[in-house]
């Protein structure tokens, strides 16, 4: 089974929806990937920029110390955190900012949420010649400063949101209707597998490097398959980076880590497909937090790369039909695994990548002694210092 | 009254349509009904009224903010439904309900289809929803007696005129511009060249909306379309408090 199918669905979520405006250039978008994706020539132009530019493959490192807080089994670390920029999202722009040229564009957008996405495309955009605006909440720009400076030295304009909650999804839609006043001469560079099809294929396509080196590297550091693999989702694009190219390994398990916010019950959470239901937002069907009449809810996370009510329409189907799990775990759990990583292993890790690092210390001890996993560590954690407030 | 009337009564008089656009539940259903009753009085031929989304990312300013507004004081589509009812008592032009579609999903698309025939609802406009995603909801609606209307614009293309001529009934809706909604155009050769391709190509009545707000715009759009829709700037007119009627008066001629 081919997924998407040709019209942009993983069984039952993704699609196009999205004003009439939008079509002929996702339609367009969707052609020149297709042209591309099995020509040698573009191939070789995302690798070459990939291992000489952005520094691939990343480590896949065992984490020894904390295997010793846990149990007897073995810990990998997919270190994105080492990708230049310093997490996952470069991966996906730099084959966006490449599709741009081709579509003789010279112009990109972005929404951002963290920032990371907004530092990649920055980034891409300088290293490719694009002239870039990133379109970015005002509460995340206040939360993460550090990257907005980023952007800023790196050429592009950065543009604050002022309305809804200010975070990830108003940046969305702020990005789509610049899009629709800019459509004819702009690429809108999504940061994470969601928005209408072509998007969540072509991100998928451009992450799933993450996972093809993993699984080079485990086979070669251990022999086998893992026994299961964790990552933390929002969008989701590193956690649909790292799982895609084993999803024909049934034995291996995959895990994916939402943020419960301040907790389920209090209903400020980022818990999409945990307590979501399928509905349209962004261009796609797929899990939402909405009301009971389909207003979209606001979502809460301490990461700002999770704090989003959507997610991408392939981990609703990899959810609706049981190939991966979705668990969540809080702002205070991963606060503390960010401290716990700090310490015992000597790397910060991302508020995000937290998240699967919480649920793995959390649950880690029931697993089976000798087993293997692979934790995404989707970025690194510089830009949360700062709103954490930390002293030592 | 249905859409296809209208037009062709207003064909054999030479008119164009007048088309104004209003938010449900912006501040309240009792004003949206009001204002609905003195937009027929002023002239208006279709109604237009807009089910808040949260997130409605085809609108500007204007509609976001009523959006925001009627969201706010606690509308909902069972309430505009009910509202709408009410209104159809004394309203006797045709009401186009244009909105997002999560809403719509959200009760269930046949669900909401039942409650719209019954609330005497005779045209529907899903911004999010283009041919590639509206086959089934297009049938749905045609077999329930309600017109669906899609939207075309500059980049749309020859090819794709039919496709959505085939989803419409009614009318189908052309956008004026790249962008969204409350800009502020001034009609130029280039889109009144484009109505008048879209006019000789397709059947069903096109109407334009986006960016019509002046007296002078609807005058010169009317000889090449079949009706103009005109939203931000009659919500701006009544979040003002400005008298409706008055004000729609002074934008088309009433005869």
């Amino acid at each position: 089974m081919q997924l998407p199918n040709n019209k942009g669905y993983f069984g039952n979520f993704g699609g196009m929806f999205v004003p009439e405006l939008l079509i002929p250039a996702l339609k367009n978008l969707e052609d020149i990937y297709n042209n591309l994706k099995n020509d040698h020539v573009f191939q070789s132009d995302i690798k070459n920029l990939l291992t000489h530019y952005a520094g691939r493959p990343t480590p896949l490192y065992r984490a020894k110390n904390i295997e010793q807080d846990i149990g007897p089994i073995k810990i990998y670390l997919k270190r994105e955190d080492l990708n230049h920029t310093g997490a996952h999202k470069l991966n996906n722009t730099l084959g966006q900012g490449l599709l741009t040229l081709k579509a003789n564009k010279k112009k990109v957008i972005a929404e951002t949420g963290a920032g990371q996405h907004g530092v990649a495309t920055a980034t891409a955009a300088a290293c490719l010649g694009l002239e870039c605006t990133v379109f970015m909440g005002e509460k995340d720009m206040e939360r993460q400063a550090l990257n907005v400076r980023r952007m800023k030295l790196l050429g592009a304009k950065v543009e604050p949101v002022y309305s809804g909650s200010k975070t990830l999804k108003d940046a969305c839609n702020a990005a789509l209707r610049f899009w629709a006043s800019n459509v004819a001469d702009t690429h809108y560079i999504i940061g994470s597998v969601v928005g209408p099809h072509p998007y969540p294929m072509l991100v998928r396509d451009f992450q799933s490097v993450i996972g093809q080196e993993a699984r080079m590297q485990i086979l070669e550091q251990e022999g086998r398959l893992p026994d299961m693999i964790i990552a933390c989702v929002g969008g989701g694009s590193n956690a649909i980076g790292i799982f895609n190219p084993f999803f024909n390994d049934k034995s291996v398990k995959f895990i994916g880590v939402e943020a419960a916010g301040f907790g389920i019950e209090t209903k400020k959470h980022a818990a999409t497909l945990g307590h979501g239901r399928p509905g349209v937002l962004h261009g796609s069907h797929s899990y939402l937090l909405q009301d009971a009449w389909g207003q979209i809810i606001e979502a809460h996370s301490i990461a700002a790369g999770l704090d989003y009510p959507g997610v991408g329409p392939e981990h609703s189907y990899y959810k609706s039909s049981s190939r991966a799990e979705y668990h969540s775990v809080t702002d205070d759990e991963a606060v503390s695994a960010f401290h716990w990583l700090s310490r015992r292993e000597g790397i910060i890790p991302a508020l995000e990548s937290s998240h699967a690092l919480a649920y793995l210390r959390k649950t880690g001890h029931d697993l089976k002694p000798g087993t293997v996993l692979i934790l995404n560590l989707s970025g690194r954690g510089d830009k949360d210092t700062e709103p954490l407030n930390i002293e030592e | 009254m249905k859409i296809t009337e209208v037009f062709n009564i207003l064909k054999k008089q030479g008119k164009t349509a007048f088309i104004p656009f209003i938010m449900a539940g912006d501040p309240s259903m009792e004003v949206t009904i009001k204002s609905a009753i003195a937009l027929e009085r002023a002239g208006a031929h279709i109604l237009e009224i807009g089910m808040p989304f949260s997130d409605p990312v085809a609108d500007g300013p204007v509609i976001q903010a009523a959006s925001e507004r009627a969201l706010a004081n606690g509308i909902n589509m069972d309430k505009i439904l009910d509202g709408i009812i009410k209104l159809r008592q004394v309203l006797k032009i045709p009401i186009i309900l244009m909105g997002y579609y999560n809403p719509i999903l959200s009760i269930g698309v046949e669900n909401f289809i039942k409650k719209a025939v019954n609330a005497g609802i005779n045209g529907m406009i899903v911004a999010d929803l283009s041919p590639e995603e509206g086959e089934e909801w297009s049938n749905k609606l045609k077999n329930a007696g309600i017109d669906p209307v899609f939207l075309i614009t500059s980049f749309s293309g020859h090819k794709r005129w039919a496709l959505i001529e085939s989803f419409s009934a009614g009318m189908v809706y052309y956008v004026s511009y790249a962008g969204v909604t409350g800009g502020a155009v001034m009609p130029g050769e280039e889109l009144l060249k484009a109505l008048d391709e879209v006019r000789a190509a397709i059947k069903l009545p096109v109407v334009v909306g986006f960016g019509v707000r002046e007296k002078k715009a609807v005058e010169i759009l009317s000889p090449h379309c079949d009706g103009v829709v005109v939203g931000s700037a009659i919500i701006n007119a009544i979040n003002n408090g400005e008298d409706i009627e008055k004000y729609v008066k002074q934008l088309i001629d009433v005869n």
